[in-house]
């Protein structure tokens, strides 16, 4: 679904021209397609299988024996839903606060006539290719005295320096005749922001916002590199110590010592459970990520 | 000495004037030194004998100790070897995967089926790793979906996540699983910027869909490909933490063990601050020489480079 409208294209009359690597293209890209999707469907059609239909390994892409039990305890294991709660509230509040950083660094940063510009710009660019690395993060997260705070999965990664030049790339593109007016009025430039360039910007703005909330929702390491109470494990950490429980060791330890095997149907149901709110914005986030993906581009 | 007072009195015109976004800059600019740049102070802790007590200032300096330490430990060397591998494989299958993918879609016919395809092309993008590693678990583990069919075609068991070449296999393969279909979107829009004029062109000149697509559509998106190059060589030492950890199991520790697996081993988990700081560093600089080679390489070559 890339925008892009449907190009004629030349060559490509009617008829039967190309037969040959028309059905090639398509058979490759076919398979291609089918690979994506069919893992997914495969852990649905687990999820809502009974369980002796599993552990006999006849189950492929279909259900077997319906039974929807496994979503039930997926449901009413109390952990699952703080997981789930905690991701939400943790993407939507980063999500927020991230949107509120970046347009506070993005706008004054597209104002061609703000002294020291290019130092600025030079400032936000260098972290960009130039980090501390993984240890000497944790080392100031923990000095600061954020390990086991919600808190480090939000300041580290508050602004994203990508988003942050995708949406002054924006601002800049915004007319300056409509800044200077509206100065000429007596706007201050919060006004400039709230009431001219913010407004016509909210394409762009969802963009970036959606790209925050899935590098947010999705994101694993720095929960397991920071958390280690499991208050604050998001759905990620939870899903990973339900699938790989019986297979790792530090995952036993984690819960005390006891070791639970749990059964595939639950495993499945766990994964469905934890993919189901991406693929409900799924059909956002790809518009949205495609223009920003080009937006990106056009940088290069 | 009149000239160089008037121009310092309209810069600081020109900065009162400003003066509000400077208090918008505020913000985000102490995010950017506390979180960006305060952190770079703890790269001393790979020249020091780290003390939680003393915190890194205080602790006393140890010179290059972890660097010969890090040298001379065959786990460092096995972890860099296999990154550099896991890389490399990863970009012979997973650069040209999307460039072909990429073209053929563009040449597809149907428009309606190209949007589904893409559709379902991208979605494994928005899957974390944590999922992905599930559903490989689910699809090729012992009791996967795949050794399931293989048992009910008579065949035996298939180690795809405990061998260590069936698991290198696996971890290529699903990072082409992952990236490829989004990986199109760059290319899509590079070749739908081709002037359709020099498809005509190589119509009149007699040539083929194939041969259009070497000669004409390949040549006109080589800079996008030059530069999405660059950017993937720029990154062959480092390699992020999420896919080979989520992928990992002991089994396969030999192949899989990585760099950023070992500094979260041993950094993290096992409090040896001071030298997992130098694995990071070293691997930082040994990434920032890749950048600068292989831009230069570019230039060289007449393609333009990123800087």
């Amino acid at each position: 679904m890339v925008n892009q409208p449907a190009i004629k294209k030349p060559g490509r009359a009617k008829g039967r021209r190309y037969l040959g690597s028309e059905i090639v293209f398509n058979v490759i890209l076919t398979i291609f397609v089918i690979l994506c999707v069919v893992p997914m469907i495969h852990v649905v059609a687990q999820s809502m299988s009974g369980r002796n239909a599993v552990l006999s390994g006849s189950v492929y892409l279909w259900p077997k024996d319906l039974d929807f039990s496994a979503y039930t305890s997926v449901l009413n294991d109390p952990t699952m839903i703080r997981s789930m709660w905690f991701s939400i509230v943790l993407t939507l509040g980063y999500t927020i606060m991230a949107m509120v950083a970046t347009v506070l660094l993005a706008y004054p940063l597209s104002r061609k006539y703000i002294p020291g510009r290019k130092w600025l710009m030079v400032l936000i660019l260098i972290p960009m290719y130039f980090t501390g690395g993984t240890i000497p993060n944790y080392l100031w997260v923990k000095q600061m005295g954020l390990i086991d705070s919600p808190w480090s999965l939000v300041w580290p990664i508050l602004t994203s320096t990508y988003n942050t030049i995708i949406l002054r790339n924006f601002f800049e593109s915004v007319p300056d005749s409509l800044e200077e007016s509206a100065k000429l009025d007596g706007c201050n430039d919060w006004q400039v922001l709230f009431r001219i360039i913010l407004p016509l910007s909210t394409a762009s703005l969802a963009t970036i916002a959606l790209f925050y909330a899935v590098a947010r929702w999705n994101g694993y390491a720095d929960v397991r590199y920071y958390i280690n109470s499991s208050k604050y494990y998001t759905l990620q950490m939870k899903l990973y110590q339900v699938v790989f429980a019986s297979t790792s060791s530090e995952v036993t330890q984690a819960e005390g010592g006891k070791t639970m095997v749990l059964a595939d149907t639950i495993k499945s149901a766990s994964i469905v459970f934890s993919t189901v709110p991406i693929l409900i914005v799924y059909p956002f986030l790809q518009k949205y990520f495609v223009q920003g993906v080009m937006i990106g581009a056009v940088k290069e | 000495m009149q000239t160089p007072v008037k121009f310092k009195r309209n810069v600081w015109r020109d900065v009162a004037k400003c003066k509000w976004l400077y208090v918008m800059l505020a913000i985000p600019l102490v995010q950017y030194l506390l979180f960006r740049y305060a952190p770079l102070t703890g790269i001393q802790v790979a020249f020091k004998d780290y003390n939680i007590f003393k915190g890194m200032w205080d602790s006393p300096w140890a010179g290059f100790k972890y660097f010969r330490e890090l040298f001379s430990s065959t786990q460092f060397w096995l972890a860099l070897k296999n990154t550099v591998v896991l890389n490399l494989l990863d970009l012979l299958f997973g650069f040209p995967t999307p460039i072909i993918l990429a073209i053929m879609l563009y040449e597809m016919r149907s428009v309606k089926l190209k949007r589904v395809y893409q559709t379902l092309m991208y979605l494994p993008h928005f899957l974390s790793w944590v999922i992905v590693g599930s559903l490989v678990v689910k699809l090729f583990g012992s009791t996967g979906m795949v050794n399931n069919l293989i048992k009910a075609m008579g065949g035996s068991t298939v180690n795809f996540l405990t061998d260590n070449t069936n698991w290198v296999i696996m971890y290529v393969a699903t990072g082409v699983w992952q990236s490829a279909g989004w990986g199109t979107i760059i290319y899509l829009a590079a070749i739908s910027g081709v002037n359709t004029e020099l498809y005509e062109a190589a119509e009149v000149d007699g040539c083929g869909r194939i041969r259009r697509i070497w000669y004409v559509t390949l040549p006109c998106i080589m800079p996008t490909i030059i530069v999405m190059l660059i950017l993937r060589l720029g990154q062959m030492v480092g390699i992020g933490f999420e896919r080979p950890y989520v992928m990992m199991n002991d089994m396969v520790k030999n192949v899989a063990e990585v760099t950023s697996t070992f500094v979260y081993t041993n950094g993290i988990k096992n409090a040896r601050y001071s030298f997992s700081t130098a694995v990071d560093l070293f691997g930082s600089l040994v990434n920032m020489m890749f950048v600068i080679g292989a831009n230069a390489i570019t230039k060289r070559m007449g393609e333009g480079g990123l800087w």
